[in-house]
């Protein structure tokens, strides 16, 4: 068992799970939203949150079914202790590859908008750095930390939207189907596995005391994330119109630069962008934490924390190996969401060995 | 000296030779010389023989049952023997603070006694009166009357002593020579008489202490202005005084192999946890130290994670303050020789507050808590912020403003952040002699430094006029934070921020900020998160920023988990027509 890492209320859960997914709403997520829906990117939106909450049903069954324990154990239990490792490991391979395309996209992120002439390097080993301290110091730490930034996150992120509303030209939203019905929802059923973040519950299954917390902590997590990607869709393509929005790599930041309060408040982008690194470090710990955390497991290691220093040294060449920004982005919509619903089957996979073995829930304490 | 003999000490060869003066001795050599040895040997043999007199004693008194051994010691019969080792013990007669005085009590036939007390730290009145007075001279009466005269010598007791002959509230038997010392080193009198083992000790402490002052660190303009002292019961008085409560408790440890400090552990039955009580008095316990001479020492001991930049428990002057957190559940810890409290547990939010938050109107109370949060935020981020500003986010300021920067930097030769830098250092600099003059002319002379020195930096053109506005706003700032230690933990995470904002601007910034923050949040004091109420949410976020009104503190805190969490009614103000109605079970109905 590792080290006693605390406990995470619904409250931290929900945070924790809305932060990771929210974050993503800073990257180009939201032009990949416009693209498939064009005017109706909202409606995308919609449709990827019922499909992401739908998603996670089988991994609510599963922490219900095996409550107060992480993934490792979990998959052991379901699928013994053959198979059950090597899915964990599946699942830990995947959250490895999410936070490396986050921190190469983040990077790219913040050297196109703010820090022009500064190379790569030193912003991932910034923002490793900080992962790493922050995963060093442990779930609650992160829990609590995130709980703090939060409002600070989603208060940026609101006054952007807000102060881009008087610019915002209903007009655009239409027409109200977009490019139609069909592909609004294939494509929002796609961009469902944007809420496959949200398999970290599983793999912090062990700190929730009441498996009703980490139900609510997805579901709830998921909804919010979707209503915050529905409003950033709706003025996205309100200001910008679908065509312009659906090749903007960094909607929120154009919607920043847009902002004029007055003559001394001007360009005031680099300043909510702190808000965004904010989001952008919880997004890369708790992945990290996530990672390290599953992967030990897998590899049957009794403590994560050694295993941590050698993944964040790995993580930065890895990040490093995509040639340019676009080939992160094909990564990242072509590889990375696909295989998400792939890492969202195995915890039905598990819930599915779990029910043919009868193991955990009631048959187990009995 | 001429000048020859001068020169020719110079030119002397064995000026060269091994300097003579004095030495502890080099690397290598034994510490203690022959006669300390000698020394240190006696000592282990008085122990050993004392221990040796006491396990004999320990054998013949256990077949008498529980009470016989309690009362067995080392004492020997002869006052003489009794005498000779006490003054081994205290090696006298080099050591001229123990007092013996030697004298015979007035029995029929009279006693040979000795009055041993250590001199400056006992009240000599109370000897003469209350000691030997009786003792010389009221005794004879007693064997005029009673069964004691009648029996002659042998009716001579310490007990007879203690019961008839000593007026004093607070005297004890001691049996052995390790006890005897103790109370002759808290300012005892220490009885010893011929013929018995037993020794009296009585109450005499007059330690030299000052009287009740001002607080220094907590001074408010509404409410209480009395501070506690270096006298450990004289605060121990100014807390009861406000807490008239049976189930107030004051605990006593010993702490030091040397100095054995008191230390008063105060709570309130029935509402601190018994968890959090046994775990204060286990940390405090458990150190094995020479010497503990101050409530911020021994706080270093017992806190949970001493490479904090900032406290893990509160270290308060104000008694009021600390009958406050004795009331919703804290444990107050009070240290001989010191004038402060140590309140346990605490979180970070406790630490932005004061006592006069209470007493103003709870309007102001809170706009009080808002400027220190903001003081606190510029004290923390002014100069991370202004340097990333000018060094990488140009387009935030409007242009003309920028153009003034830019002018007025442009005949500084140094970068932005040395000049920063530098500025700070002569800041802390002009608050650290101001610290250390005479309070008199501390202030004038910080000021004059200030004033001038900027006026003559700006003017010689090392540092631009906008520098000494950010380093003058950041130092006002830092001193709005009410507490010193968080003061010092900001100046210290203040040099952190501005190292990352000056390599990465914001991001820089942003990274340093939430380290900071996941710092924090990983802090526990005595079990309790450091971010708590807020991170983790514990029941109603109350009292943390905002004051609320007094009428509506219902509850204590709720990360104090006490038993007892209601520490006022719900309806508070019932003669107010506005107040809600009481529910029905209030009224019993």
């Amino acid at each position: 068992m590792y080290q006693y890492e605390g406990h995470i209320s619904r409250r931290e859960g929900i945070t924790l799970i809305f932060a990771v997914l929210s974050s993503m709403l800073f990257l180009q997520y939201p032009q990949f939203l416009v693209e498939v829906g064009g005017p109706a990117g909202w409606q995308v939106a919609l449709v990827m949150t019922l499909g992401g909450m739908a998603t996670l049903l089988p991994v609510i069954a599963l922490i219900r079914r095996f409550p107060g324990r992480g993934l490792d154990q979990i998959s052991k239990a379901a699928a013994g202790v053959v198979l059950g490792p090597l899915l964990t490991l599946l699942i830990a391979t995947w959250l490895l590859a999410s936070l490396v395309l986050s921190l190469r996209s983040f990077t790219e992120t913040f050297i196109v908008t703010i820090l022009p002439d500064t190379p790569p390097s030193p912003v991932m080993v910034m923002a490793v750095l900080c992962a790493l301290y922050a995963s060093y110091r442990g779930l609650e730490a992160i829990s609590r930390a995130t709980q703090i930034l939060l409002p600070l996150i989603a208060g940026g992120s609101l006054l952007v939207l807000l102060f881009s509303l008087p610019r915002v030209d209903t007009s655009l939203l239409f027409p109200f189907w977009g490019h139609g019905l069909i592909p609004t929802v294939t494509g929002g059923l796609y961009y469902a596995s944007m809420a496959a973040e949200a398999v970290v519950i599983l793999a912090f299954g062990y700190a929730f005391r009441d498996p009703n917390d980490a139900r609510s902590s997805g579901l709830v997590g998921t909804l919010l994330f979707g209503l915050g990607a529905t409003a950033v869709a709706v003025v996205l393509v309100g200001v910008f119109g679908a065509p312009t929005a659906s090749q903007n790599p960094f909607p929120l930041f154009n919607l920043a630069r847009l902002i004029y309060l007055g003559r001394f408040l001007q360009r005031m982008e680099s300043l909510i962008i702190m808000f965004w690194v904010f989001a952008a470090l919880v997004r890369l710990a708790v992945l990290m934490h996530a990672a390290t955390v599953t992967l030990g497991g897998a590899l049957g290691l009794p403590h994560y924390r050694p295993l941590l220093f050698s993944l964040s040294v790995m993580i930065i060449p890895l990040a490093l190996l995509p040639e340019d920004f676009l080939v992160t982005l094909r990564l990242d919509r072509d590889w990375l969401r696909p295989l998400g619903f792939a890492v969202l089957l195995i915890p039905a996979l598990l819930w599915l060995l779990a029910v043919i073995r009868r193991k955990g829930g009631e048959t187990d304490a009995a | 000296m001429g000048l020859w003999q001068s020169l020719k000490r110079w030119l002397d060869p064995s000026s060269t030779a091994v300097d003579q003066s004095f030495s502890l001795g080099n690397r290598g050599e034994k510490p203690a010389s022959e006669n300390q040895g000698t020394e240190m040997l006696a000592d282990a043999r008085l122990r050993t023989e004392n221990v040796i007199i006491r396990i004999d004693r320990l054998m013949e008194a256990a077949p008498k049952g529980k009470e016989a051994l309690e009362k067995t010691g080392d004492l020997s019969d002869d006052l003489e023997q009794n005498l000779k080792r006490l003054k081994e013990l205290f090696r006298l007669p080099e050591n001229k603070d123990l007092v013996i005085r030697e004298f015979q009590v007035a029995t029929q036939p009279p006693t040979p006694a000795a009055a041993c007390f250590m001199e400056g730290l006992t009240n000599t009145g109370i000897i003469n009166d209350h000691i030997m007075q009786p003792l010389m001279l009221l005794s004879h009466l007693d064997h005029h009357a009673g069964a004691a005269g009648e029996d002659g010598p042998s009716s001579f007791s310490p007990e007879m002593v203690l019961k008839r002959l000593l007026p004093g509230n607070q005297s004890t038997e001691k049996y052995d020579l390790a006890s005897m010392a103790d109370a002759l080193l808290s300012g005892d009198t220490v009885l010893l008489f011929a013929g018995s083992r037993v020794a009296i000790a009585v109450e005499t402490k007059s330690p030299p202490t000052r009287s009740v002052g001002k607080p220094e660190t907590e001074r408010v303009i509404w409410g209480p202005h009395d501070a506690f002292t270096e006298a450990f019961r004289v605060n121990v008085a100014l807390v009861r005084r406000r807490l008239k409560d049976p189930r107030v408790v004051t605990e006593v440890l010993t702490v030091g192999e040397i100095s054995k400090t008191y230390v008063g552990l105060m709570y309130i039955d029935t509402i601190a946890h018994p968890k959090l009580v046994a775990e204060v008095k286990r940390r405090i316990e458990a150190i094995k130290v020479d010497i503990v001479n101050s409530s911020s020492i021994l706080e270093q001991y017992i806190e949970d994670n001493p490479n904090s930049l900032l406290p893990g428990s509160l270290l308060t002057e104000r008694p009021d303050r600390t009958a406050a957190y004795l009331s919703e559940g804290h444990v107050a810890i009070l240290t001989d020789t010191s004038p402060n409290a140590i309140i346990c547990p605490i979180t970070f939010w406790s630490l932005l507050q004061t006592s006069e938050d209470y007493y103003l109107r709870y309007p102001f109370g809170s706009v009080l808590r808002w400027i220190r949060l903001m003081a606190t935020l510029i004290a923390l981020t002014l100069p991370a912020l202004y340097i990333a500003v000018i060094n990488y986010h140009q387009e935030m300021l409007p242009t003309e403003l920028m153009l003034f920067i830019a002018s007025t930097r442009e005949q500084v030769p140094m970068p932005a952040v040395a000049e920063l830098l530098v500025m700070d250092v002569v800041f802390e600099l002009i608050r650290e002699a101001g610290t250390r003059i005479p309070s008199v002319i501390g202030p004038t002379i910080g000021l004059v430094a200030s004033l001038v020195l900027g006026q003559a930096a700006v003017e010689a053109k090392i540092v631009s006029p906008i520098m000494i506005l950010i380093v003058a706003i950041t130092g006002l700032a830092s001193f709005a934070i009410p507490n010193y230690l968080v003061g010092f933990g900001v100046r210290v995470m203040r040099f952190f921020l501005l190292a990352l904002s000056t390599v990465l601007g914001f991001y820089g910034l942003a990274a340093g900020l939430f380290i900071l923050l996941i710092m924090l949040a990983a802090e526990r004091s005595f079990g309790v998160p450091y971010l708590t109420p807020v991170a983790p949410a514990r029941g109603k976020v109350r009292d943390i920023l905002n004051r609320p009104p007094l009428y509506r503190m219902e509850e204590r805190p709720g990360y104090t988990r006490t038993s007892n969490q209601q520490r006022q009614e719900e309806i508070v103000r019932k003669w107010d027509p506005m107040a809600p109605a009481p529910t029905p079970d209030e009224n019993g109905g």
